[in-house]
């Protein structure tokens, strides 16, 4: 963690990495932080918005069920317009590793409440929040380990595998023994599986017993921690990944060594670091990055292992952002300045626009869900389609990227549908200043079409506002060319305006980061 | 200069000399109906489907199914009879098969000898069952995201950055240039291959981009498609852009555009309905054959399988018996072959109320060059611990998937002789191909 932010440019960059999207002045506010970044860090680990309770009270105040309706519209508002931006940037990228979903999971209080285990624990140890996340009733149920139960001899019944494979796979060690830099580990010229389908089923032995709480009204809670049921629980010896469980132990202690097995693993670090690079950063990061934030997540150097707060730092911050530096063609030594940065997640450019133009709800009660997420951009949050999330995390399209060896998982979701239904809704959003309909959104425009007719103020608006300065020499001729042009030819503001955010936010300078 | 999507679109007809590779012209066996087009649509149950609660005994091999098995069997007398068997072998009889009772509709169709069941298949690298030197069990086995991927690939051919299908059409001459692999489920690894983008689209098919009723909007979207970028990612989205755009146009052309944009198409009848449509059009699309792949999602039942599972089943047979009627109404029910993918099968022992990640399971076949009146494959030994018992009630497959695969591709069109190239486990297997086609 050598790096420091002390330009402009660098610091819209990095806001775009750890936020949901500059808004103005975050830049100049992040640049004379009292403390430099470090201070800007603190503050931000010191910040928390929660989600289930906003959910509910909208629900409240609007009189509609609590549903996915309302948590969505707590998710806008905190993405939107919270204050602890690195936290729930963090959580996102959470959710997208720990993956629940509505499709298979509970409704929208279940999945709030899970979203908020995220939220809670994006800056505490991994294997606190490892377990956080295994007892919520949401994974329980998702996941199917709630009500899983040693092996049943009368009704030819056995443990629930499904948990115990996803959070090995998933969650925490991957398929393949690997290095520290992310490189797996070779038998010859063989990958060697992290772990076999006998630990698969040991593990499942190792979580039984299981269950929902009870809310007050005596229903099974999608909130409260899953408690266990000692009937259930196989405590017989167990033996995973090499470790033995002694016979006898509790629901609890099993559990509890599970975790600490699949936290003290030496694939843990490197998985979950390169995961989250990807969610974060850059699609194709050096193995050096990789190796700088691994070696972080298992010492933060006061010997504190899976100090969240310190891998994302250590993420954040790394040379390779400021220098600018990827993974080399073929995945090579040495490293590319071509291929850094990604595509953005279609959820966060739409974030990101919203946030440069302050979009606003129209119902001062809440934010109802006016892009409509789901089915419109390939994604939204905790609405995967499988717990193996929206895209794979090596996808390659066909082409360049799939020829020198590098990966863009993003591109996985830009489908021939998705693309034009993201673009409907940007458009949509652009058009939305004149829009009063309470559920709907809208946004002021009056700065642009007060510099309509002076291109300079008006280009360097778009840039300051838009872009927080980064936009190329090439879009910004075009812009202005075609305000001009449509300046001279007597074209109204309506079609000024909206031509040159059209052509803005479906530009690949838009849609991509870097 | 950066030769853009669409440039290469247009220019396509430079890949006629693609068909030179070793290879692959269409035999003369392969052509079919009128104009000797042909489909193949994959249906791909997400999830792993309990296969053994599809597929049935409804003789007395019913009674060793219900041992397995007692708390989730289906009760005998609600089973569907199709009128089918499996094939006797050395040891096994021929065993009577049923549906399970969501399936009723594909009974009919089953009679009419346009389906079938392939028994006890799925992911080998080699022959087990049988075996004195037993093959190796495939890698990653119950992990439902590679084994999708195996299916998708090849038993063998993980590694591979293309699909099987993709490998198949990339050795068969295509005239056109606008892609005849077509998914209404995602991006999917099956149809990646190295000359056509997949189009990828909802059920709803092609619709409208907002906002270009301007020209200078039109224009401005126009302008990006053509720049050219230091940086990776905006190079290839500038590409991605104008294909994307390009697809939509030309399939907005030959299927109209859907004015309720917002209505969520999503469900495995429409997908087929919308299939239906576009085989229709394969004249107009320049197309002599076309991959389709449609799926539906939620066949994991670990948990409270009995409502769940049935109400899939149910939602399966039902696309299924529509887009059987769709093909025959449009006249190309020989033309298309349609059969069912899935992770792997299930446990046959249960969990509590549900199952377990397990490995063979049936697949199901339905078309008019479907040779049906039988079940392909013999019927297993489903008592614990037998030869068919891989561990606890996971049961060893006796037919390659990639056996199946390769039948499907020697239909579509692809040469005979070089089948162990597309699917290399075959060599390990005395046949190739299976007769079911």
């Amino acid at each position: 963690m050598v790096t420091t932010i002390n330009d402009p440019i660098q610091a819209a960059k990095f806001l775009y990495r750890s936020t949901f999207g500059p808004k103005n002045g975050d830049v100049e506010k992040l640049l004379d932080f009292d403390g430099g970044i470090d201070g800007w860090f603190e503050d931000q680990y010191a910040r928390q918005n929660l989600h289930l309770s906003l959910a509910r009270k909208v629900a409240d105040d609007t009189g509609t069920p609590l549903n996915e309706s309302a948590r969505m519209s707590a998710w806008w508002q905190r993405s939107l317009v919270g204050g602890d931006q690195l936290r729930q940037r963090v959580a996102y990228a959470l959710s997208q590793i720990f993956v629940v979903s509505n499709n298979g999971g509970p409704g929208g209080e279940g999945l709030a409440s899970y979203y908020d285990v995220l939220v809670r624990n994006a800056f505490e140890r991994f294997d606190v929040l490892l377990k956080a996340v295994t007892l919520h009733p949401a994974m329980g149920q998702f996941l199917t380990l709630a009500g899983s139960r040693a092996h049943d001899e009368q009704n030819n019944t056995y443990p629930d595998e499904n948990y115990a494979r996803e959070v090995m796979q998933l969650f925490s060690i991957g398929l393949w023994e690997l290095k520290i830099n992310g490189q797996p580990q070779l038998d010859g010229e063989k990958t060697k599986p992290a772990y076999t389908q006998q630990d698969v089923e040991e593990l499942a032995r190792v979580l039984t017993g299981w269950r929902k709480d009870k809310d007050s009204d005596g229903k099974d809670s999608n909130t409260k921690p899953m408690v266990n049921n000692a009937d259930w629980h196989d405590d017989g010896a167990k033996s995973v990944l090499g470790v033995d469980f002694p016979a006898g132990q509790s629901a609890e202690q099993d559990l509890d060594q599970a975790i600490k097995v699949l936290y003290e693993h030496p694939n843990t670090p490197v998985f979950i670091s390169r995961l989250l690079i990807q969610r974060l950063t850059i699609s194709n990061p050096r193995r050096s990055y990789i190796e700088r934030v691994a070696r972080i997540f298992i010492d933060d150097g006061q010997g504190v292992r899976g100090n969240m707060k310190a891998v994302i730092k250590a993420i954040l911050l790394d040379e390779d952002l400021i220098e600018g530096h990827a993974m080399a063609d073929y995945q090579g030594f040495g490293f590319s300045t071509r291929n850094f940065g990604k595509v953005k997640e279609p959820v966060i450019a739409m974030t990101n626009l919203c946030r440069a133009l302050n979009v606003k709800s129209n119902d001062p009660r809440r934010w109802w869900d006016f892009p409509g997420l789901q089915s419109n951009f390939g994604q939204a949050p905790l609405q995967a389609p499988s717990v193996f999330n929206f895209y794979e995390p090596d996808y390659a399209p066909k082409g360049e990227i799939a020829n020198k060896e590098l990966t863009a998982p993003e591109f996985n979701i830009h489908s021939m549908d998705s693309m034009r239904r993201i673009s409907n809704k940007m458009w949509g959003l652009i058009l939305s200043h004149r829009l009063t309909g309470v559920e709907q959104w809208t946004w002021d425009r009056s700065p642009l079409e007060n510099r309509v007719d002076k291109p300079e103020e008006y280009m360097a608006w778009i840039n300051e506002r838009i872009f927080f300065g980064l936009m190329s020499d090439e879009l910004h001729q075009y812009i202005e060319d075609l305000l001009i042009k449509m300046t001279e030819q007597n074209i109204g503001t309506d079609r000024r305006t909206f031509a040159t955010l059209f052509a803005i936010q479906c530009s690949p300078d838009f849609r991509c980061q870097e | 200069m950066k030769m853009s999507r669409r440039h290469f679109l247009k220019s396509s007809t430079a890949l006629g000399a693609l068909s030179a590779v070793p290879g692959l012209s269409l035999s003369k066996q392969a052509v079919a109906g009128d104009d000797g087009f042909r489909a193949l649509v994959c249906i791909f149950l997400f999830g792993g489907n309990d296969a053994y609660n599809m597929v049935v005994p409804v003789d007395q091999h019913y009674l060793t199914y219900e041992k397995a098995r007692p708390t989730l069997a289906i009760a005998k007398h609600e089973l569907v009879d199709i009128g089918i068997q499996s094939e006797p072998g050395d040891t096994s009889p021929a065993v009577s098969l049923g549906l399970h009772p969501a399936m009723s509709r594909l009974e009919s169709v089953f009679r009419d000898n346009n389906a079938t069941v392939i028994v006890n298949s799925g992911q080998l690298v080699g022959p087990i069952i049988g075996e004195t030197n037993p093959h190796p069990v495939p890698d990653f086995l119950m992990a439902h995201n590679l084994q999708q991927t195996m299916w998708q690939s090849g038993a063998l051919n993980m590694e591979d950055k293309l699909g099987w299908a993709g490998r198949m059409v990339d050795s068969i001459y295509m005239s056109n240039d606008l892609s005849p692999m077509m998914s209404l489920n995602g991006e999917q690894k099956w149809l990646r291959n190295d000359i056509y983008e997949q189009m990828v689209m909802t059920a709803s098919g092609a619709g409208k981009y907002n906002g270009l009723d301007q020209d200078e909007r039109y224009e401005a979207m126009k302008f990006h498609f053509d720049r050219q970028f230091n940086n990776l990612f905006k190079d290839n989205y500038a590409d991605v852009m104008s294909s994307r755009f390009y697809q939509n146009q030309r399939l907005a052309e030959l299927l109209g555009t859907d004015e309720d944009d917002d209505t969520d198409r999503s469900s495995l009848s429409e997908q087929l309905h919308t299939t239906a449509k576009l085989i229709q059009k394969h004249a107009e699309m320049g197309h002599h054959r076309q991959v389709y792949f449609v799926g539906l999602g939620g066949f994991d039942t670990h948990h409270n399988q009995k409502n769940v599972h049935h109400a899939l089943l149910e939602q399966l047979s039902n696309a299924m018996a529509d887009f059987y009627q769709e093909l025959k109404d449009i006249n190309m029910l020989d033309n298309v072959t349609a059969f069912t993918m899935s992770d792997f099968g299930r446990r046959l022992m249960a969990n509590d109320t549900g199952t377990d990640h397990g490995w063979a399971g049936h697949q199901l076949v339905m078309g008019g060059a479907v040779n049906g009146g039988k079940a392909y494959g013999q019927w297993p030994d489903l008592t614990p611990g037998s030869e068919y018992d891989y561990n606890n009630g996971r049961l060893i497959p006796e037919i390659a998937a990639d056996q199946v695969n390769a039948t499907l591709a020697k239909w579509f069109g692809y040469e005979e002789a070089h089948l162990d190239t597309l699917f290399p486990t075959l060599k390990a297997f005395e046949d190739n191909t299976l007769d079911f086609l």
